[in-house]
């Protein structure tokens, strides 16, 4: 049996379900439909950017911030090539104040900085979902510019097994294998992806290439038992990156290397105790470590967390989402030869309540955190739309975010126990309308106020005698609009996405760094039954590259180009050209970024 | 003391929890099996299914065997039943009853010459029949397309899938008897499709006879 497509764009918009008539062949069905809402928040309400697997394998990205940069809004800093540190700033806050998430299960380093998105292969990825704005009220500390869930593969694949291989400029060679066995009560899968890189020089004064491999693997079992769903999964990506350090008696850059791992185990159990109840227990385990190969230093991060969520529909317009979250978190350092071993134990309860009234769709959200350092924090979210016409929805929105002091704000050089988290709060009004059932248009204003911000504060100066320390000190404020129009005519699919902000550190009025006032990015893409091809456009004015020079990195443009073609029913070829115009630019000042380059990549897809 | 009130809500939450699942667990409670069938009729047909292909099928045919078979329950109060509360029987689990014969004239139409008021498909003049059929079915989706929503439950666990249930309508209007024919592998959703039929007022009906529909009702999710 077929069923019409139902691609309605004023379907999408509106939070309230729609019904289709179909006119088919055999029964026709009543077709109730609704957007599939992101794990990470409702789309109706909250500002999300979804990236799909056709995204992906489209764009060809080498890893996520690659991904992630080619929507506005999403602001990379990079020094260097593959594998070299990333930052990402989403509409201009901090790049500690991203929660990344994969499937679920937090990433972010506990020592410092932020996710670890240069080390994570698109190759594994279903899709990503960005949600823009604070979600501290249902994820705690990090949530404050936004939350990022990676949903590794396989998704909903059945039987299947795919292999691929691929290289490039910058000596790129990667290969990978996945297999995926699904029955009616048993799912099971295992891929294997391997990157390895000669790169580039990471740094403009020096010609020493910097290479990264990178092994990835996902292992998934899953199994139902009458209404209970069991699923234990390990995702892991490690390797080593090679960089290169500045030698103060030559004032010279010496190679070095890094090894790092970044693992997500985790245990999934979810049933029904009723009809309008579902409870899920996640127990999990992030690693994220860093050993230097040169030195001892070394950064690792492990974190165990017991996640008990509930969703209980009330009634068909209420759905109250409720649970606790209970998380161990060691965090283990060595720098220059000072460093820490601590343990960390955060507890949290959380309630959300969506509500939907004809035209009115209300979200509340509340959280209470007790962290061993500094106590209770609470953090809410209040979330209302209207659908003022059938294509027509506005919404307005306040909440707030927090960061809790990781392991180096605390134990680090500096170090302070009696910091308190970093506290946000945003309000933002919105529109989304459909233009026709294949265009869709959306205007966002955000207006967001961090405060506590963590800082190193020397109260004679760094030459004086008394000792300085982190403080709870700095202030900053964002505000930005931003603009996106999506379309699809047929084989056709473009967007063009538009953000104007204003970063800036209320304590100096200076721009906060690395974060562009304005940016364009724009995609088309073509995608016929053998063939497809598109073109990504990012475009960002200048940025200030630190807090402390006076240095500038310009503005740039950069495309590039991508194509693929189905070679029989399970060969695919396929190719992407980047920075097709050869944009010499910086995304961090005294850093090379790619030239020109080309990657080709044959995939086969086969069915067991 | 505020670690140990938040320890204190955590076990006495993890005990509560734990009960429920102990005590659901014993009842045998199924969430991704289908509530217990409210009803299920059994189309006993190979030619329906053929026909099925082709739904302007005019032709009178001699009306092929068609079993209509009812569970033992088979009204639309037990679908307001917590599904905890019947006993959770696999979805399709047939019990016979052969007095119960009905003609057939397309797969999703049937036409249940039950007693001297229904009128059997054949005996409505053929230039109207196709005409009809398709406005009635066309006046049934558009009447009910008020009372069906996505439950938010399911759309936040990306739950989708097809129910199938059986409703008569009779000569004035109105829906009498609502019957789960297929569970869509969620019990969310299947009472779902029938609570949105229970609320169901009435229908215009041109054809002023009571009528029997087979009615899927697909529950699907889209990108946003």
């Amino acid at each position: 049996m077929s069923y019409p497509n139902q691609s309605l764009l004023a379907i999408c918009l509106l939070a309230v379900p729609s019904l289709a008539l179909t006119e088919t062949l055999g029964s026709p069905p009543l077709v109730v439909s609704a957007t599939r809402t992101a794990q990470a928040a409702d789309e109706t309400l909250a500002p999300v950017i979804i990236i799909t697997r056709d995204d992906i394998e489209r764009s060809q990205a080498g890893d996520v911030a690659n991904l992630l940069r080619l929507h506005a809004g999403l602001d990379i800093g990079r020094n260097g090539g593959p594998g070299q540190p990333v930052s990402l700033f989403i509409r201009g806050t901090e790049s500690n104040h991203t929660l990344v998430m994969i499937d679920g299960v937090k990433i972010n380093p506990g020592t410092i900085g932020g996710a670890a998105l240069h080390n994570i292969t698109p190759e594994m990825i279903e899709r990503i979902e960005i949600v823009k704005g604070p979600r501290s009220a249902l994820y705690g500390s990090e949530a404050i510019g936004g939350v990022i869930n990676i949903i590794t593969r396989p998704g909903e694949a059945a039987r299947q097994w795919q292999v691929t291989a691929g290289g490039g400029s910058f000596g790129t060679r990667q290969a990978g294998a996945a297999m995926n066995l699904h029955n009616e009560s048993l799912r099971a899968g295992v891929a294997l992806h391997h990157l390895s890189t000669d790169g580039f020089s990471p740094i403009t004064a020096a010609k020493i290439d910097r290479g990264h491999d990178n092994t990835t693997m996902k292992a998934y079992l899953g199994r139902q038992w009458g209404g209970v769903d069991v699923e234990a999964s390990h995702w892991q990506a490690s390797g080593r990156t090679e960089y290169l350090t500045f030698d103060y008696v030559t004032l010279g850059y010496n190679p070095a290397d890094e090894d790092f791992t970044n693992s997500v185990s985790a245990v999934k159990v979810s049933a029904s105790p009723a009809t309008r109840w579902t409870s899920t227990l996640h127990l999990s385990n992030a690693r994220d470590d860093l050993d230097q190969n040169q030195v001892p230093d070394f950064s690792h991060t492990s974190r165990n967390t017991l996640d008990w969520q509930n969703d209980l529909q009330l009634t068909d317009r209420q759905l109250v989402t409720a649970g606790i979250t209970l998380t161990r978190e060691d965090t283990e350092a060595l720098v220059y030869g000072s460093g820490f071993d601590q343990t960390t134990d955060v507890n949290a309860a959380y309630l959300q309540d969506d509500i939907t009234l004809d035209r009115h769709h209300v979200l509340a959200a509340v959280r209470h955190t007790d962290h061993e350092n500094f106590g209770g924090h609470d953090s809410w979210d209040l979330e209302y739309g209207y659908a003022l016409d059938d294509a027509t929805r506005l919404t307005a929105a306040v909440g707030t975010g927090f960061r809790a002091p990781d392991s180096t704000d605390r134990f680090g050089y500096g170090g302070n126990t009696l910091l308190r988290p970093e506290r946000s709060r945003n309000i933002e009004v919105g529109m989304k309308r459909a233009l026709g059932e294949q265009q869709n248009a959306y205007l966002n204003v955000f207006h967001n106020t961090i405060t506590d911000l963590i800082d190193y504060f020397d109260p004679d100066g760094w030459l004086g005698s008394l000792p300085g320390q982190n403080e709870n000190i700095a202030k900053a404020r964002i505000r930005g609009v931003e603009v996106g129009h999506h379309w699809r005519s047929g084989p056709y699919t473009g967007r063009v996405e538009v953000i104007a902000q204003q970063p800036r550190n209320e304590t100096t009025g200076e721009p906060l760094p690395r974060r562009a006032e304005h940016s364009l990015t724009a995609a088309l893409a073509y995608q016929g039954v053998r063939c497809g091809a598109g073109i990504d456009v990012v475009a960002q004015d200048e940025r200030k590259d630190t807090a402390y020079s006076t240095a500038i990195n310009a503005g740039y443009g950069i495309v590039n180009l991508n194509a693929s073609y189905a070679l029989g029913k399970a060969w695919r070829l396929s190719g992407k050209v980047e920075n097709l115009f050869d944009k010499s630019y910086a995304l961090a000042d005294g850093y090379n970024t790619a030239e020109r380059s080309f990657f080709v990549e044959l995939r086969y897809s086969g069915s067991l | 003391m505020r670690r140990h009130g938040l320890q204190r809500f955590i076990l006495i939450s993890l005990l509560l929890h734990g009960l429920v699942l102990a005590l659901w667990r014993t009842s045998g409670g199924d969430a991704r099996q289908s509530a217990a069938p409210l009803s299920v009729a059994f189309i006993q047909d190979e030619m329906d299914v053929a026909k099925s292909s082709n739904p302007d099928h005019t032709t009178p045919t001699s009306p092929p065997e068609v079993l209509a078979v009812q569970s033992p329950a088979a009204d639309i109060a037990q679908a307001d039943a917590p599904v905890d509360e019947v006993p959770a029987n696999p979805p399709v689990q047939h019990e016979i009853n052969p007095a119960q014969h009905t003609a057939t004239v397309s797969a999703e139409t049937v036409i249940t010459p039950a007693d001297d008021s229904l009128l059997p498909f054949e005996q409505i003049s053929q230039g109207d029949n196709s005409a009809s059929i398709r406005q009635l079915r066309l006046d049934v989706y558009l009447a009910l397309r008020h009372y069906f929503s996505y439950p938010p439950l399911a759309r936040k666990r990306g739950w989708e899938g097809e129910v199938v249930v059986s409703i008569r309508i009779n000569h004035d209007g109105y829906l009498q008897d609502i019957h789960l024919i297929r569970g869509s592998g969620y019990a969310l959703l299947d009472r779902s499709a029938l609570e949105a039929l229970s609320r169901v007022d009435r229908i215009p009906n041109q054809l002023s006879q009571t009528i029997d529909m087979e009615l899927p009702i697909l529950y699907q999710l889209q990108e946003g």
